[in-house]
Protein backbone atom coordinates (compact mmCIF):
# COMPACT_ATOMS: atom_id res chain seq x y z
CA UNK A 1 0.00 0.00 0.00
CA UNK A 2 1.33 3.06 -0.90
CA UNK A 3 2.75 5.58 2.01
CA UNK A 4 0.25 8.73 2.04
CA UNK A 5 2.14 11.45 3.57
CA UNK A 6 -0.63 14.29 5.42
CA UNK A 7 -0.20 18.12 5.25
CA UNK A 8 2.38 18.22 8.68
CA UNK A 9 4.99 16.59 7.09
CA UNK A 10 4.79 17.78 3.41
CA UNK A 11 6.11 21.12 4.11
CA UNK A 12 9.70 20.16 3.82
CA UNK A 13 9.10 17.64 0.57
CA UNK A 14 11.03 18.89 -2.84
CA UNK A 15 8.44 19.61 -5.63
CA UNK A 16 9.51 15.84 -7.07
CA UNK A 17 8.40 14.04 -3.62
CA UNK A 18 5.14 16.60 -4.00
CA UNK A 19 4.18 15.41 -6.85
CA UNK A 20 4.81 11.21 -5.67
CA UNK A 21 2.58 12.48 -3.15
CA UNK A 22 -0.56 14.51 -4.78
CA UNK A 23 -0.66 11.39 -7.36
CA UNK A 24 -1.03 9.15 -4.53
CA UNK A 25 -4.02 11.20 -3.72
CA UNK A 26 -2.57 13.09 -0.26
CA UNK A 27 -5.10 15.97 0.40
CA UNK A 28 -1.93 17.28 2.87
CA UNK A 29 0.50 17.68 -0.45
CA UNK A 30 -2.43 19.61 -2.29
CA UNK A 31 -2.80 22.00 0.38
CA UNK A 32 1.02 21.89 0.48
CA UNK A 33 1.31 22.65 -3.38
CA UNK A 34 -1.11 24.88 -3.20
CA UNK A 35 0.49 27.29 -0.66
CA UNK A 36 3.99 26.58 -2.63
CA UNK A 37 2.69 28.36 -5.74
CA UNK A 38 -0.06 30.31 -4.91
CA UNK A 39 1.82 33.39 -5.26
CA UNK A 40 3.16 33.11 -8.15
CA UNK A 41 0.47 31.86 -10.10
CA UNK A 42 -1.49 34.64 -9.13
CA UNK A 43 1.44 36.90 -9.95
CA UNK A 44 1.89 35.37 -13.31
CA UNK A 45 -1.46 35.34 -14.16
CA UNK A 46 -2.41 38.64 -13.17
CA UNK A 47 0.36 40.12 -15.56
CA UNK A 48 -0.92 38.30 -17.91
CA UNK A 49 -5.01 38.84 -17.47
CA UNK A 50 -4.60 42.57 -15.90
CA UNK A 51 -7.11 42.65 -13.18
CA UNK A 52 -7.58 41.06 -9.42
CA UNK A 53 -11.08 39.51 -9.92
CA UNK A 54 -10.49 37.52 -13.07
CA UNK A 55 -7.10 36.62 -11.95
CA UNK A 56 -9.07 35.17 -8.99
CA UNK A 57 -10.91 33.04 -10.78
CA UNK A 58 -8.11 31.79 -13.42
CA UNK A 59 -6.05 30.81 -10.23
CA UNK A 60 -9.13 28.89 -9.00
CA UNK A 61 -9.32 26.69 -11.83
CA UNK A 62 -6.01 26.61 -12.59
CA UNK A 63 -5.62 24.74 -9.37
CA UNK A 64 -9.05 22.93 -10.02
CA UNK A 65 -7.52 21.64 -12.92
CA UNK A 66 -4.37 21.16 -11.88
CA UNK A 67 -5.95 18.54 -8.98
CA UNK A 68 -8.15 16.92 -11.82
CA UNK A 69 -5.03 16.71 -14.55
CA UNK A 70 -2.28 15.35 -11.77
CA UNK A 71 -2.44 11.42 -13.14
CA UNK A 72 -1.81 12.63 -16.47
CA UNK A 73 1.76 14.03 -15.57
CA UNK A 74 4.21 10.75 -16.29
CA UNK A 75 7.65 13.06 -14.86
CA UNK A 76 8.13 14.61 -12.10
CA UNK A 77 11.21 16.97 -13.87
CA UNK A 78 7.96 17.97 -15.50
CA UNK A 79 5.68 19.01 -12.82
CA UNK A 80 7.11 22.73 -12.13
CA UNK A 81 6.46 23.48 -16.16
CA UNK A 82 3.28 21.76 -16.35
CA UNK A 83 1.32 23.75 -13.25
CA UNK A 84 2.79 26.84 -15.35
CA UNK A 85 1.39 25.75 -18.80
CA UNK A 86 -2.38 24.75 -17.09
CA UNK A 87 -2.07 28.43 -15.72
CA UNK A 88 -1.58 29.77 -18.78
CA UNK A 89 -3.51 27.99 -20.50
CA UNK A 90 -6.52 29.46 -17.84
CA UNK A 91 -5.51 33.08 -18.85
CA UNK A 92 -5.14 32.39 -22.44
CA UNK A 93 -8.88 30.91 -22.35
CA UNK A 94 -9.73 33.82 -20.05
CA UNK A 95 -8.05 36.64 -22.79
CA UNK A 96 -9.78 34.91 -25.33
CA UNK A 97 -13.36 34.72 -23.79
CA UNK A 98 -13.22 38.47 -23.43
CA UNK A 99 -11.39 39.84 -25.55
CA UNK A 100 -11.07 37.78 -28.57
CA UNK A 101 -7.53 37.59 -29.31
CA UNK A 102 -7.32 35.94 -32.32
CA UNK A 103 -3.51 35.73 -32.43
CA UNK A 104 -2.95 34.83 -28.98
CA UNK A 105 -0.62 31.58 -29.89
CA UNK A 106 1.05 32.74 -32.89
CA UNK A 107 3.46 35.73 -33.19
CA UNK A 108 1.43 38.81 -33.96
CA UNK A 109 2.71 41.11 -36.92
CA UNK A 110 3.35 44.10 -34.05
CA UNK A 111 4.33 43.96 -30.69
CA UNK A 112 1.94 46.60 -29.02
CA UNK A 113 -1.43 45.94 -27.90
CA UNK A 114 -2.44 49.44 -27.36
CA UNK A 115 -1.06 52.94 -28.31
CA UNK A 116 -0.51 55.02 -25.15
CA UNK A 117 1.97 57.84 -25.40
CA UNK A 118 4.46 58.03 -23.29
CA UNK A 119 3.61 61.65 -22.37
CA UNK A 120 0.69 60.63 -20.77
CA UNK A 121 2.43 58.81 -18.11
CA UNK A 122 5.14 60.97 -17.53
CA UNK A 123 4.62 61.61 -13.99
CA UNK A 124 4.73 57.96 -12.82
CA UNK A 125 7.78 55.86 -11.70
CA UNK A 126 9.87 54.40 -13.81
CA UNK A 127 8.65 50.79 -12.77
CA UNK A 128 5.28 51.67 -13.21
CA UNK A 129 6.22 52.98 -16.19
CA UNK A 130 7.69 49.16 -17.37
CA UNK A 131 4.90 47.37 -16.01
CA UNK A 132 2.55 49.58 -17.83
CA UNK A 133 4.31 49.11 -21.14
CA UNK A 134 4.85 44.99 -20.35
CA UNK A 135 0.88 45.08 -19.98
CA UNK A 136 0.47 46.88 -23.40
CA UNK A 137 2.61 43.93 -25.38
CA UNK A 138 0.78 41.13 -26.51
CA UNK A 139 0.03 38.45 -24.80
CA UNK A 140 2.70 36.38 -27.09
CA UNK A 141 5.24 38.81 -25.73
CA UNK A 142 4.23 39.43 -22.76
CA UNK A 143 3.81 35.88 -21.18
CA UNK A 144 7.24 35.09 -22.50
CA UNK A 145 8.73 38.28 -20.51
CA UNK A 146 6.82 36.94 -17.33
CA UNK A 147 7.89 33.89 -17.33
CA UNK A 148 11.51 34.70 -18.28
CA UNK A 149 11.89 37.87 -15.75
CA UNK A 150 10.01 36.79 -13.08
CA UNK A 151 9.64 33.44 -12.96
CA UNK A 152 13.40 33.42 -13.93
CA UNK A 153 12.64 29.80 -16.16
CA UNK A 154 14.90 28.89 -18.75
CA UNK A 155 14.48 28.90 -22.71
CA UNK A 156 13.98 24.96 -22.64
CA UNK A 157 11.28 25.38 -19.85
CA UNK A 158 9.42 28.60 -21.35
CA UNK A 159 9.61 26.42 -24.40
CA UNK A 160 8.06 23.77 -22.74
CA UNK A 161 5.13 26.21 -21.11
CA UNK A 162 4.63 27.49 -24.29
CA UNK A 163 4.76 24.64 -26.67
CA UNK A 164 6.76 27.23 -29.08
CA UNK A 165 10.44 26.27 -30.21
CA UNK A 166 13.89 27.39 -28.01
CA UNK A 167 14.56 29.31 -30.69
CA UNK A 168 11.23 31.44 -30.94
CA UNK A 169 11.44 31.58 -27.33
CA UNK A 170 14.96 34.11 -27.79
CA UNK A 171 13.49 35.84 -30.81
CA UNK A 172 10.09 36.79 -29.03
CA UNK A 173 12.35 37.58 -26.05
CA UNK A 174 14.74 39.97 -27.76
CA UNK A 175 11.82 41.59 -30.32
CA UNK A 176 9.84 42.19 -27.24
CA UNK A 177 12.68 43.48 -24.97
CA UNK A 178 13.96 45.60 -27.90
CA UNK A 179 10.27 47.08 -27.94
CA UNK A 180 10.20 48.11 -24.60
CA UNK A 181 13.68 49.72 -24.70
CA UNK A 182 12.41 51.47 -27.73
CA UNK A 183 9.31 52.71 -26.02
CA UNK A 184 11.00 53.40 -22.71
CA UNK A 185 14.25 54.97 -24.05
CA UNK A 186 13.79 58.33 -22.66
CA UNK A 187 13.35 56.74 -18.66
CA UNK A 188 15.80 54.01 -19.33
CA UNK A 189 18.66 56.57 -20.03
CA UNK A 190 19.59 55.02 -23.44
CA UNK A 191 20.15 58.07 -25.13
CA UNK A 192 22.91 58.58 -27.55
CA UNK A 193 24.61 60.86 -25.14
CA UNK A 194 24.36 59.09 -22.43
CA UNK A 195 27.17 56.90 -22.87
CA UNK A 196 28.80 57.61 -26.11
CA UNK B 1 27.82 40.31 -38.35
CA UNK B 2 25.08 42.88 -37.88
CA UNK B 3 24.35 44.99 -34.77
CA UNK B 4 21.14 43.67 -35.12
CA UNK B 5 22.50 40.14 -34.32
CA UNK B 6 25.24 41.67 -31.37
CA UNK B 7 22.02 42.94 -29.39
CA UNK B 8 19.72 38.91 -30.14
CA UNK B 9 23.18 37.77 -28.02
CA UNK B 10 22.98 40.66 -25.27
CA UNK B 11 19.35 39.67 -24.96
CA UNK B 12 20.35 35.93 -24.04
CA UNK B 13 23.60 37.31 -22.52
CA UNK B 14 21.31 38.67 -19.69
CA UNK B 15 19.28 35.62 -19.47
CA UNK B 16 22.23 33.61 -19.02
CA UNK B 17 21.72 31.63 -22.31
CA UNK B 18 24.90 33.04 -24.11
CA UNK B 19 26.81 30.10 -25.78
CA UNK B 20 30.35 30.32 -24.23
CA UNK B 21 31.80 30.28 -27.84
CA UNK B 22 29.86 33.38 -28.49
CA UNK B 23 31.09 36.04 -25.23
CA UNK B 24 34.36 36.98 -26.94
CA UNK B 25 33.06 37.69 -29.95
CA UNK B 26 30.54 40.25 -28.24
CA UNK B 27 32.40 41.10 -26.11
CA UNK B 28 34.66 41.91 -28.36
CA UNK B 29 32.31 44.31 -30.55
CA UNK B 30 30.61 45.57 -27.34
CA UNK B 31 34.04 47.03 -26.70
CA UNK B 32 33.95 48.84 -30.39
CA UNK B 33 29.82 49.86 -31.01
CA UNK B 34 28.85 52.14 -28.78
CA UNK B 35 24.86 51.54 -30.00
CA UNK B 36 25.17 48.06 -29.26
CA UNK B 37 26.75 49.01 -25.57
CA UNK B 38 23.31 51.35 -25.07
CA UNK B 39 21.61 48.60 -25.90
CA UNK B 40 23.38 46.50 -23.16
CA UNK B 41 22.66 49.13 -20.50
CA UNK B 42 19.14 49.62 -21.64
CA UNK B 43 18.22 45.69 -21.21
CA UNK B 44 19.83 45.87 -17.72
CA UNK B 45 17.79 49.07 -16.80
CA UNK B 46 14.93 47.29 -18.08
CA UNK B 47 15.72 44.26 -15.98
CA UNK B 48 16.29 46.13 -12.75
CA UNK B 49 12.96 48.29 -13.62
CA UNK B 50 10.87 44.88 -14.11
CA UNK B 51 12.48 43.23 -10.95
CA UNK B 52 12.30 45.93 -8.81
CA UNK B 53 8.59 46.10 -8.45
CA UNK B 54 6.84 45.49 -5.69
CA UNK B 55 5.89 41.39 -5.58
CA UNK B 56 2.07 40.50 -6.81
CA UNK B 57 0.80 38.58 -3.50
CA UNK B 58 -2.51 36.36 -3.86
CA UNK B 59 -5.25 38.07 -1.70
CA UNK B 60 -5.66 36.03 1.60
CA UNK B 61 -9.44 35.51 0.21
CA UNK B 62 -7.74 32.97 -2.46
CA UNK B 63 -7.27 30.12 0.38
CA UNK B 64 -10.79 30.63 1.01
CA UNK B 65 -11.98 30.14 -2.60
CA UNK B 66 -9.58 27.75 -3.03
CA UNK B 67 -9.31 25.08 -0.54
CA UNK B 68 -11.71 26.26 2.46
CA UNK B 69 -15.60 27.38 0.13
CA UNK B 70 -17.89 24.66 0.65
CA UNK B 71 -18.01 23.41 -2.49
CA UNK B 72 -14.46 23.96 -3.47
CA UNK B 73 -13.87 21.35 -0.42
CA UNK B 74 -16.08 19.01 -2.36
CA UNK B 75 -14.03 19.49 -5.26
CA UNK B 76 -10.22 19.54 -3.65
CA UNK B 77 -10.82 16.92 -1.21
CA UNK B 78 -11.86 14.22 -3.25
CA UNK B 79 -9.03 11.40 -2.20
CA UNK B 80 -10.77 8.81 -0.07
CA UNK B 81 -14.19 9.74 -2.47
CA UNK B 82 -12.62 9.04 -5.64
CA UNK B 83 -10.80 5.73 -4.21
CA UNK B 84 -14.50 4.54 -3.09
CA UNK B 85 -15.91 5.69 -6.39
CA UNK B 86 -13.19 3.74 -8.11
CA UNK B 87 -13.54 0.91 -6.49
CA UNK B 88 -17.12 0.29 -7.26
CA UNK B 89 -16.31 1.21 -11.03
CA UNK B 90 -13.69 -1.65 -10.84
CA UNK B 91 -14.75 -4.80 -12.33
CA UNK B 92 -14.79 -8.12 -10.28
CA UNK B 93 -13.38 -10.99 -12.25
CA UNK B 94 -13.47 -13.87 -10.99
CA UNK B 95 -12.87 -17.84 -12.20
CA UNK B 96 -16.71 -19.47 -12.91
CA UNK B 97 -16.33 -22.21 -10.64
CA UNK B 98 -15.54 -19.49 -7.56
CA UNK B 99 -18.56 -16.96 -9.08
CA UNK B 100 -20.79 -20.06 -8.76
CA UNK B 101 -20.03 -21.04 -5.01
CA UNK B 102 -20.53 -17.07 -4.09
CA UNK B 103 -23.91 -17.16 -5.80
CA UNK B 104 -24.87 -19.82 -3.88
CA UNK B 105 -23.38 -18.97 -0.96
CA UNK B 106 -24.96 -15.54 -1.04
CA UNK B 107 -28.38 -17.14 -1.64
CA UNK B 108 -28.60 -19.55 1.34
CA UNK B 109 -27.29 -16.52 3.85
CA UNK B 110 -30.34 -14.66 2.25
CA UNK B 111 -32.71 -17.81 3.27
CA UNK B 112 -30.95 -18.08 6.10
CA UNK B 113 -31.32 -14.58 7.54
CA UNK B 114 -34.80 -14.54 6.06
CA UNK B 115 -35.79 -17.67 7.93
CA UNK B 116 -34.60 -16.80 10.87
CA UNK B 117 -36.40 -13.36 11.12
CA UNK B 118 -39.21 -14.49 10.10
CA UNK B 119 -38.97 -17.55 12.74
CA UNK B 120 -38.75 -14.34 15.19
CA UNK B 121 -41.73 -12.20 13.86
CA UNK B 122 -44.29 -14.30 14.37
CA UNK B 123 -46.67 -14.45 17.43
CA UNK B 124 -45.29 -18.60 18.23
CA UNK B 125 -42.03 -18.32 17.16
CA UNK B 126 -40.69 -20.49 19.90
CA UNK B 127 -42.52 -23.16 18.02
CA UNK B 128 -41.33 -22.12 14.55
CA UNK B 129 -37.49 -21.70 14.86
CA UNK B 130 -35.73 -22.98 11.88
CA UNK B 131 -31.88 -23.73 12.21
CA UNK B 132 -30.15 -24.24 8.60
CA UNK B 133 -26.46 -25.35 8.38
CA UNK B 134 -24.92 -24.79 5.06
CA UNK B 135 -22.01 -27.42 4.34
CA UNK B 136 -19.91 -25.86 1.27
CA UNK B 137 -20.01 -29.10 -0.14
CA UNK B 138 -20.82 -27.38 -3.90
CA UNK B 139 -18.78 -28.87 -7.15
CA UNK B 140 -19.31 -26.64 -9.60
CA UNK B 141 -17.00 -28.68 -12.14
CA UNK B 142 -19.65 -29.97 -14.24
CA UNK B 143 -22.07 -31.15 -11.72
CA UNK B 144 -24.82 -29.10 -10.30
CA UNK B 145 -24.24 -27.73 -6.71
CA UNK B 146 -25.28 -30.05 -4.22
CA UNK B 147 -25.13 -27.80 -0.78
CA UNK B 148 -26.65 -30.07 2.21
CA UNK B 149 -29.24 -29.03 4.23
CA UNK B 150 -30.22 -30.58 7.53
CA UNK B 151 -33.49 -29.00 9.23
CA UNK B 152 -33.55 -29.19 13.08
Amino acid sequence: MPLVIETSTVQGLTDGELFEQLRRGSSGAFTQLYHRYKHKLYAYCYRMVGNAESTEDVVQETFLKIHRGIQSVKQPQHFRTWIFSVARNEALTHLRRTRHLEDLEGEAETVWDHNDPLEQLAERETTEFIQHYLGLLQPYYRELLVLREYEQLSYAEIAEITGITENAVKSALFKARKALAEKLEPILGSRKSDHE
Amino acid sequence: MACENYQEQVSRLIDNELGEHESPTLFGHLGTCAECRRFLHAMLKLRSGLQGQSPILAPADLDEKVLGAAPTRRRFAPDRSAVRSFLWKRRISLPVPVAAVVVVLLMLCSILISSSWLGGAGPDSESQTVYVTVLPAVEVRGQNPQPETTIQ
